[in-house]
């Protein structure tokens, strides 16, 4: 088995007092896309500079491609691409000039230079925009020049702070496209978003942080569908007739959970991981004469997922165990 | 997308402006400098202008000595751009790049700190440059009115130039500051302060301290002069190459040492400067200016963070006969305030050789002045190690002590001159430079005596404080010793 992209280690990281990150650890695997989620100030940004080797960590370890972060800045630095929510433009600059200046400090030389340069505004569509200043960028463009920067030496692993910030439904829409691109190619992205959705579309995992600490580490169909949080599966039942029909059916069979009384019926949760129970629930139902016209398995948005999970911790519930990997 | 086109796309083809042999910090910066507001009005500026004063000279030539006005003029502009504009533009160089956060950007290229901030530098100093080669057409012109002195001219503008680099060279190494009073107040202040010093230095008291017009004094004939304008100028020059360690210290990564160049480089320079001075000029310029020198080292390897990462020191971690000298060398040049210390303590050391060894040190103003000016860089040291946990910026907080005890000496001074109650500057002694103000009240037995505890007392008490630090780094070897021996 070939060693993760990304390996972080028991990482704290505290400015003064503040503990901004707190005893995170986690893996993600090669060619995977992994989503990073937390709320403002949850400690995204400095989990990602320190895996950037922008930053260091107070305590603990990260490793891109088995190479420490500290130790090996180098090494890391030639293998990530690094793109922070924002980053300054220079004044008097054309979008040739600034990929130009990045190339060269790569190390790029002659004709290789202004290939790699092509390649990247090509992939980027920013060949129209060769010679446009700079700082006379839309947030998209400017999303997409800082892509292009990032992508200059083809990094393995890339490393994507809040690329979507900002940026209208069109350009968001490009960006999820090139980013999917990207992955195709076998390249491991780790992004940080506040689009739960977008995220869910293109990540193979999600990494929750909350106050520094990771709360949950899965992929986003587990999450949808409820697993890795609470154990089993909501279902949204209609029946004909009275719908309190359903609870008083519910509270007879302890593997069932009533959860809310709708118009024709009502949720519940049936606590089993095993999917043929579902089956076996609605066979019941039938046999014990419920009249159902509807029986469906709800999938949860993420956003919604988050929220509970940050509700659990916040009711002191225990955080669902982490996974040693994805 | 790594699927490759065999040709360029036609807005790129003719794309290729510069050599891929220049460094690309100088590349962005002079594309970049050459099209700025202020660099553009200073060199359509002073055409204008110098372009004026040929004319008017023209039409004024029958009125003698025109050709000397003309030549003040000129220069007088050139001096103005080269010493004031061009250094200035220096004190947002990096600070820039830190504000706008590409400076993240760039340090996750192939660029080490060094770079990036010599590459600023270079960029500023070749526009200074440009400025420079087109006054030339403007001596030729001026050649026609008659009374030039081409060499001496000559020499001037090659003086300022070497000023101006060094002035920029301080600016840009400063601009890596986060303090604005440091960035931006220091140079202001400075600058004046270094072209008063530096006329002063070359055109009074190199003559033996009568006034003479700037051609009398660049003929190079004055052998005492000759030798005071190189001390200058090799002055000049290390001092432009420490700021510019300085700010590339100021953003490199824990990763990256920058200490052991640079503290060899101003070993070097501190011994020369004391062993030619002392053999050819003056020993008692020999131990002025070492102990200057050992003054500008203290804010820099006194002010360094004390961490860095196991890779640092890993050349230093050899076998065999030279372990020892690589383990005694790396407690002088690893990065970090506790070796700064030795390293300081060795520097002051030689200074004190000088002092003991020559008349240096039995004139009681060089004596007081040097092992003042020696005591008074650790002072600061001392109370950083005391208030360790709230001092962020080192070098900043250093510099405040300084500016605070100047401030409160030049009070009490004043209210002593004026009470006439001179005792009262005793009470002075431990302030960085107090003893400035008892100099003449003591004889050189005391000066020796009192100068030469305190700068014990403070020594040995940071280097209390840096005892656990030498434990850490203990640890640090043995694991970078752990890890090449599993890499063999």
């Amino acid at each position: 088995m070939s060693s993760p992209a990304i390996r972080v280690q028991n990482l704290h990281r505290y400015f003064d007092q503040l503990r901004a990150v707190s005893g995170v650890s986690f893996e993600i695997p090669s060619g995977s896309v992994c989503g990073f989620v937390g709320a403002n100030g949850a400690g995204k940004t400095t989990t990602m500079r320190i895996l950037a080797s922008l930053d260091y960590p107070t305590i603990g370890t990260a490793e891109i491609c088995g190479h420490d972060i500290v130790n090996y800045p180098a090494k890391v630095r030639s293998l990530i691409g690094w793109m922070p929510d924002h980053f300054g433009k220079y004044d008097h600059m054309t979008v040739f000039e600034y990929l130009d200046f990045y190339c060269r400090a790569l190390g790029y030389r002659g004709k290789e230079r202004l290939m790699r340069i092509q390649e990247v505004m090509e992939f980027t569509d920013l060949i129209p925009l060769t010679d446009r200043l700079s700082d006379k960028l839309s947030k998209g463009m400017t999303q997409r020049l800082g892509l292009g920067r990032a992508l200059l030496h083809d990094p393995q692993v890339l490393i994507m702070d809040e690329p979507a910030a900002g940026l209208d439904p069109k350009a968001r829409v490009e960006l999820k496209h090139l980013i999917r691109v990207l992955a195709d190619e076998g390249k491991t992205i780790f992004i940080s978003s506040h689009i739960l959705s977008e995220l869910g579309e293109m990540c193979d995992s999600l990494l929750f942080i909350n106050n520094g600490q990771i709360v949950h580490h899965g992929d986003s169909e587990s999450l949808k569908h409820g697993t890795g949080l609470q154990e089993g599966f909501i279902y949204d039942v209609q029946i004909l007739g009275e719908a309190q029909a359903l609870s008083d059916w519910a509270v007879l069979h302890p593997k069932v959970e009533f959860m809310e009384q709708r118009k024709h019926g009502g949720r519940i949760r049936i606590t089993s991981q095993d999917p043929s129970k579902s089956a076996e629930v609605l066979r019941m139902m039938l046999k014990d004469g419920l009249q159902v016209i509807e029986f469906h398995r709800e999938e949860r948005n993420l956003e919604d997922a988050f929220i509970d999970i940050l509700g659990q911790l916040e009711s002191n519930q225990t955080p669902p165990p982490l996974p040693a990997t994805v | 997308m790594n699927a490759e086109t065999e040709t360029l796309h036609p807005s790129l083809a003719n794309k290729a402006d510069f050599s891929d042999k220049i460094n690309p910090m100088i590349v962005k910066e002079l594309r970049q400098g050459l099209r700025t507001r202020t660099f553009i009005s200073l060199f359509v500026g002073l055409q204008v202008l110098l372009s004026l004063v040929i004319f008017i000279s023209a039409g004024a030539s029958f009125y003698g000595d025109a050709g000397g006005k003309i030549s003040g003029v000129i220069l007088f502009f050139f001096t103005l751009a080269a010493l004031l504009f061009q250094p200035l533009r220096g004190t947002s160089a990096v600070a820039n790049e830190i504000k706008q956060d590409t400076i993240d950007l760039m340090a996750l290229t192939k660029l080490n700190s060094w770079k990036i901030v010599f590459g600023k530098w270079l960029s500023l100093v070749s526009q200074t440059a440009l400025l420079f080669v087109t006054v030339v057409p403007y001596l030729v012109l001026r050649y026609f009115f008659g009374g030039m002195e081409l060499i001496a001219e000559l020499m001037y503008l090659v003086t300022l130039f070497i000023f101006s680099m060094a002035l920029t060279a301080i600016t840009v190494g400063l601009s890596a500051n986060k303090m604005p009073l440091i960035r931006l107040i220091l140079p202001i202040i400075g600058i004046p302060m270094f072209l008063m010093m530096t006329v002063q230095m070359i055109t009074f008291s190199s003559m033996g301290g009568r006034s003479s017009s700037f051609t009398e004094v660049f003929d190079f004939t004055d052998p005492d002069f000759v030798w005071g304008y190189l001390g200058v100028i090799s002055f000049t020059i290390y001092l432009g190459y420490y700021f510019l360690e300085m700010g590339a210290t100021a953003i490199a990564p824990m990763a990256e040492n920058r200490a052991t160049r640079k503290r060899i480089i101003g070993l070097i320079a501190l011994v020369i400067t004391l062993t030619v001075f002392t053999i050819f000029v003056d020993e008692d310029v020999a131990a002025v200016l070492g102990s200057i020198i050992c003054f500008l080292i203290s804010l820099d390897v006194l002010t360094e963070r004390k961490e860095f990462t196991q890779s640092v020191t890993q050349p230093f971690l050899k076998k065999g006969a030279l372990r020892i000298l690589a383990k005694t060398s790396s407690r002088l040049l690893y990065p970090g305030w506790p070796t700064g210390l030795l390293f300081y303590g060795l520097c002051s050391f030689l200074v004190v050789g000088v002092l003991s060894f020559t008349n240096a040190g039995r004139d009681d103003d060089i004596l007081g002045f040097c092992l003042v000016t020696l005591y008074s860089a650790l002072v600061p040291c001392l109370l950083a190690r005391l208030f360790e946990s709230k001092i962020k910026n080192l070098l900043s907080f250093h510099i405040i002590i300084w500016i605070c005890s100047v401030i409160i000496l030049s009070l009490v001074g004043m209210a002593g001159g004026i009470l006439g109650q001179d005792e009262i500057f005793h009470l002075l002694i431990p302030l960085p430079f107090g003893g400035y103000l008892t100099i003449d009240s003591l004889d050189i037995e005391s000066i020796w005596g009192i100068y030469l505890c305190l700068y014990f007392i403070m020594w040995l008490a940071c280097f209390v404080k840096a005892l656990p630090v030498f434990a850490r780094y203990r640890q640090l070897e043995a694991s970078a010793k752990a890890a090449l021996e599993n890499d063999d």
